[in-house]
């Protein structure tokens, strides 16, 4: 149970997929990704974890009680990171929000952070609500209508364009290289989030795939404004490959930025693309079993004595690989040790169903919440399976 | 490599366990800690099991890199008859762990490592509602705040040592010591110590309280009082035990951040200890060995250790260790201690003071600088120590009255004050709450000097003036006083059969007045119907002559039929409205309620009313009367002059005049009847329906606001009254005039020139 005046991130276990909520220590809260699966069994046969609800309990109501994130990053359009978009989360004019809209739970995102290149190629149903959430919003701004301000109309473009431009609206665009610190409408002191992909050369490349043009970021954690360390660095990589990372470490060591911004160090890396091999060289692995030293040298910039590494994916075995890869597993190991390599399937499973890692943000970086105490004394709730259910009793 | 253990010293226990419930807990660990389960003899009543604790690091490696590891041993230590109302004590097992870095550690005792302190309060009561997973729970996570440096709640500050086992206690104002280590006050200028006469109030118990601090300019006198005592039999009643008493600290602003669980328990372990915290203490030798004047054997020494971060809870970053010597003749030769007399530590009482009254009210302050109470009656007494224990004490109090028998049903002052003057006694309450109070700003009588109360210095220093007189003649004194136009006016008074808690709390530069506020509120009927049904049981109890009218009935007469617990009800609510408003130093003027419900339901509401700044215009014929028009009065009728474009138009004035303030309030409207008749020269204001609307505000008011004048334009002048104005101004003055209480003729004319008012 963590602490409700602390910074936060949780990483939901959703198999192959990623779901992150960070969360400030004001309540706001940043969604990176979802992956909302439908009820019953999943890839793996587990018991689900239930991140909608968990999800609707982690974030603010506004004063008309609908239920909001501050933000939503989309790091890339696959179906694994914004699965359950269409269901869940409110599309349209924030004032057409009904009171129907309201009993179905639907989350407002008051602000959404969008890569042009999802425009490129949607592929779909969850990504094509997405993007067509993005271009409502979109031109609301380019037409400078009333109320594109509001909570739920605004929005940030993340990196360059595709074919589809946005020049008119490069004042909510951030580059790779840039730093964000206002999230929907709200300077924080404390926390900022540094840009690093999508790159241009990953827009117009020939072989340019989602998974290369996914957005790459850092979120960053101080203890007071002023200060220049950082209490918790935690790097997020959506699908990113090597070629991305390649670029990246090139790049931000190009700009400097690796030093002035500790823009590569690293407390928490959420492997890319599930723990799979990509992060480190061409698949399949058989043919491209060297890891490229770009990636060996970016998981180099991990700080502290117990850096993590998560692995948002289904349970790692040998056999059926592509992702994640156990291979790449070993890659991991063997940077941060087995106790830190942490997967979200099998972390932390209660009762048969994988809980969220959790990490509480301190001055000594990031560490798992305090276990919660019990008490003396324990009633059942209505929600007692024994209660909703009949119980028999007799002789026979 | 595993360290040394302190539990590898304790013997296995061989006893028999009968409590019940520390079988269960044994069972539970038994099958928790597997083949490692041991029960070792702690003390004579307690067994000790040794436990490894699994704690979470954080990821960047520990705070201060102290020395908390991953697997902690914990010894927890039972108390074998008294579990579990006693709960279980944990001590750490490493004889290496990083004590003096941690706070919340107990003082070491006897040789045995420090025991951690795991709950912020009685543990006792903690654990009343926990099991013993819960302990370990808690163990797991104090070390995990350890590790990250988060063990101080408080954010940056420093936490004092734990102290346990202590030998009696010292009472003194931490911040009045602090002052005096802070600014190097020695006795001696220059020393790094000085001296205070501390009393021991019960012969018995070896308690300490400071008196005073020794000043070159005081000590013949402290030194003549202490002699004076000496000299009185060690049996006399009024004997006062007095002890001169040391503070010693270091003149350098070196800090120190270390814990020491270990405090002095002789001379020889007080010196290591002193050296540590570069305490000089040559000089404190001298003076107890060649002669301080102590008679006692016994002496408070206070040391003074100087920490990086304020101490939680304190105003500085001193710490103070608090001891006790005991030295007698053979203990001391040739300006030395000789023997290795024993030392006693004792713990602090911090007596009572306005800043810690504040702390523990939760008040945050912002406490206006000298406020003058009028009226020390049920309501005032109870609102003042409301104020009291908040901290705010800098009032002048003042009533002329006496506390009689009747008054105890209602008054917070009690049976054995009667005779006393309200004011004075409220006061001496409230100070002897702060009895070490240096800075004592309680004044209290029954009145100010002849014609003080007009003179603008008197009121110069209040920032607030309150009046909870119940008065209505010292409201209108209030209303109308010129001196306080820097303070802010407030007025309480209880009202509707003690039902209704009325706060009339002024604006800036006094706009709007009190009186402005009690208009306001009467015309208040008109969106809220409690008001108009208030009104109306105040119209019908004044008409068989059970009370005025006045809001603010008299709950000093005997025959007010009134409870305590409404006084108070209202007392504290109101209390707290001040208090609120103090703290956002909102200027604006505003009237709190707060009414009881007699229904079905017993019940209490409250209800805030703002209000804007009065419009004040002095009559033109005689500016000794004054027309105060509620905000948009005027705004509304130059907006109906301009409508009405070149021809003349007019109206009503709804409120109310008041011949002992001099002062007219309009507070609304009535426009021009239908049957009215207007020209650009001429406005006739007809009347049809106009007797059925003034009964309408009448009725509603409770008679409070009635019809008070008129208006009409003169768009093309002249700028004041025409001879056809005045000829109206004859009639009604001769119809007026034979009235009960007369009416002021008041008409008002919308000219060119302005908006121009005459009183007649």
């Amino acid at each position: 149970m963590a602490d409700s005046g602390k910074n936060t991130i949780k990483y939901y276990p959703v198999c192959n997929g990623d779901m992150t909520l960070i969360t400030l220590a004001d309540k706001t809260t940043i969604l990176v990704d979802c992956n909302i699966r439908e009820s019953a069994k999943g890839d793996d046969d587990e018991d689900l974890f239930d991140v909608h609800e968990d999800l609707l309990k982690s974030i603010q109501k506004d004063k008309d009680g609908i239920p909001f994130v501050d933000v939503f990053i989309l790091t890339h359009g696959d179906n694994d990171h914004c699965r359950g978009y269409k269901k869940n989360f409110y599309q349209g004019d924030p004032k057409n929000y009904s009171s129907t809209d309201k009993k179905n739970n639907l989350i407002r995102v008051d602000a959404m952070w969008f890569s042009p290149m999802i425009a490129e190629a949607h592929d779909n149903e969850d990504e094509r609500v997405y993007q067509k959430e993005a271009e409502r919003r979109l031109k609301l701004h380019r037409n400078g209508t009333g109320g594109k301000d509001d909570a739920g109309n605004r929005i940030r473009i993340i990196g360059y364009d595709g074919n589809e431009k946005y020049e008119d609206l490069d004042d909510l665009r951030s580059l790779p290289g840039d730093v964000v610190a206002r999230f929907n409408d709200k300077d924080q002191d404390t926390f900022s989030i540094f840009v690093h992909s999508p790159f241009k050369e990953h827009l117009t490349s020939a072989t340019k795939d989602k998974n290369s043009t996914s957005i790459v970021f850092q979120a960053r954690f101080k203890e007071k404004k002023a200060d220049t360390k950082f209490i918790t660095l935690a790097m997020f990589g959506g699908d990113s490959d090597h070629y991305a990372w390649d670029t990246i470490l090139t790049k931000t060591k190009k700009s400097g930025k690796d030093e002035s911004e500790s823009a590569l160090d690293w407390d928490i890396f959420l492997s890319p693309h599930h723990c799979s091999w990509s992060f480190f060289n061409d698949r399949p692995y058989v043919d491209n079993k060297e890891a490229k030293k770009t990636s060996l040298q970016v998981l180099d910039y991990k700080r502290g004595t117990s850096p993590k590494v998560i692995a948002s994916c289904k349970k790692i075995v040998e056999a059926k690989p592509n992702p994640p890869h156990n291979a790449a597993k070993k890659e991991y190991v063997k940077k941060v040790g087995d106790a830190n390599f942490l997967n979200t399937t099998v972390h932390d499973v209660k009762n048969g169903t994988p809980q969220p890692i959790i990490f509480e943000i301190t001055t000594q970086g990031p560490m798992k919440p305090k276990a919660a105490e019990g008490s003396a004394k324990a009633v059942g709730a209505a929600a007692l399976g024994v209660v909703n259910s009949t119980s028999k009793y007799g002789s026979r | 490599m595993a360290a040394d253990r302190f539990s590898d010293t304790l013997p296995a226990f061989a006893g028999n366990i009968e409590n019940p419930a520390l079988q269960d807990s044994l069972v539970y660990l038994r099958t928790f800690l597997g083949a490692d389960f041991r029960i070792l003899e702690w003390s004579e009543k307690r067994v000790a099991v040794p436990v490894n604790v699994t704690v979470d690091l954080p990821s960047l490696g520990n705070y201060n890199n102290i020395d908390i590891q991953p697997i902690e041993p914990v010894l927890l230590v039972f108390d074998v008859e008294n579990y579990p109302v006693e709960a279980p004590k944990v001590f750490t097992d490493r004889l290496d762990f990083p004590k003096d870095k941690l706070a919340h550690l107990y003082v070491a005792v006897n040789g045995k490592p420090p025991a951690f302190c795991y709950v912020r309060g009685s543990s006792n009561e903690w654990y009343a509602n926990k099991r013993i997973q819960d302990l370990i729970v808690r163990i797991g996570n104090w070390l995990r705040d350890a590790a990250a440096g988060e063990l101080s709640a408080d954010g940056d500050q420093f936490e004092p040592l734990r102290l346990e086992g202590y030998n009696g206690t010292n009472t003194y104002d931490y911040d009045q010591l602090a002052d005096i280590v802070n600014n190097k006050r020695s006795f001696v200028p220059g020393q790094n110590w000085t001296l205070g006469l501390f009393e021991r109030k019960d012969k018995n118990v070896a308690s300490y309280t400071l008196v005073k601090i020794l000043t070159l300019g005081n000590a013949t006198t402290i030194i003549a009082e202490f002699d004076e005592e000496k000299k009185k039999d060690k049996e006399a009643a009024d004997k006062k035990r007095y002890h001169y008493g040391y503070i010693i600290w270091n003149n350098d602003d070196q800090t120190f951040e270390e814990y020491d669980i270990a405090l002095p328990s002789d001379w020889e372990s007080f010196k290591v200890f002193c050296n540590r915290y570069k305490l000089d203490y040559t000089a404190f030798e001298d003076m107890v060995s060649t002669g301080d004047g102590n008679y006692y054997v016994y002496f408070p020494v206070i040391l003074a250790i100087k920490r990086p971060a304020n101490l939680i809870g304190f105003s500085s970053n001193i710490e103070f260790v608090n001891l006790k010597f005991k030295v007698d003749t053979d203990d001391k030769e040739g300006g030395k201690i000789i023997n290795n007399v024993p030392v006693l530590f004792q713990s602090h009482n911090q007596p009572l003071t306005e800043a810690k009254a504040m702390q523990i009210s939760g008040s945050t302050g912002n406490f206006p600088s000298r406020s003058v109470v009028f009226g020390c009656g049920a309501l005032g007494s109870k609102i003042v120590m409301h104020f009291g224990r908040s901290g705010l004490t800098a009032l002048t109090l003042i009533d002329p009255d006496h506390i009689s028998p009747h008054n105890l049903i209602r008054h917070t002052l009690s049976a054995h004050d009667i005779g006393v003057n309200k004011a004075d006694g409220v006061a001496d309450a409230i100070k002897k709450m702060f009895p070490q109070s240096t800075t004592s700003k309680m004044i209290s009588g029954p009145s100010f000097k002849d014609g003080l109360f007009d003179k603008p210095e008197t009121f110069e220093n209040y920032e607030w003036v309150f009046d909870f007189t119940a008065s209505e003649a010292f409201f209108n004194k209030l209303a109308v006083t010129k001196s306080m136009e820097k303070s802010q006016v407030c007025s309480v008074s209880i009202s509707d059969f003690g039902n209704l808690g009325i706060m009339l709390k002024e604006g800036e530069a006094r706009n709007p007045r009190i009186d402005d506020l009690q208009a306001h509120l009467y015309s208040q009927y008109r969106n809220d119907e409690k008001i108009e049904e208030w009104l109306a049981r105040e119209r019908a109890a004044a008409s068989t002559g059970n009370l005025t009218v006045h809001v603010g009935v008299g709950c000093n007469s005997e025959t007010t039929i009134l409870s305590d617990e409404k006084v108070s009800g209202h007392a504290a609510f109101i209390a707290g409205a001040i208090k609120h408003i103090m703290k956002k130093d909102d200027k604006s003027a505003k009237i709190v309620l707060s009414r009881f419900d007699e229904g079905e339901n017993y019940g209490i509401q409250t209800q805030t009313i703002n209000v804007a700044p009065f419009d004040v215009i002095q009559a033109i014929n005689d500016p000794s009367w004054s027309i105060r028009f509620k905000a948009g009065i005027l705004d509304q009728i130059t907006v109906d002059a301009h409508k009405a474009k070149r021809k003349e138009t007019g109206g009503v004035f709804v409120g109310i005049a008041n011949y002992k303030t001099k002062t007219i309030h309009v507070v609304d409207l009535i426009s021009a009847p239908p049957d009215s008749r207007a020209n650009s020269v001429c406005f006739f204001r007809g009347h049809q329906e106009l007797p059925e609307q003034i009964d309408k505000v009448n009725m509603g008011s409770g008679g409070q606001l009635g019809y008070i004048g008129e208006w009409h334009s003169h768009p093309l002048g002249p700028n004041g009254l025409s001879d056809v104005d005045m000829q109206s101004v004859y009639r009604h003055k001769a119809e007026f005039s034979e009235m009960t209480t007369p009416l002021p003729v008041f008409l008002t004319v919308v000219t060119p020139a302005g908006i121009l008012p005459f009183v007649f």
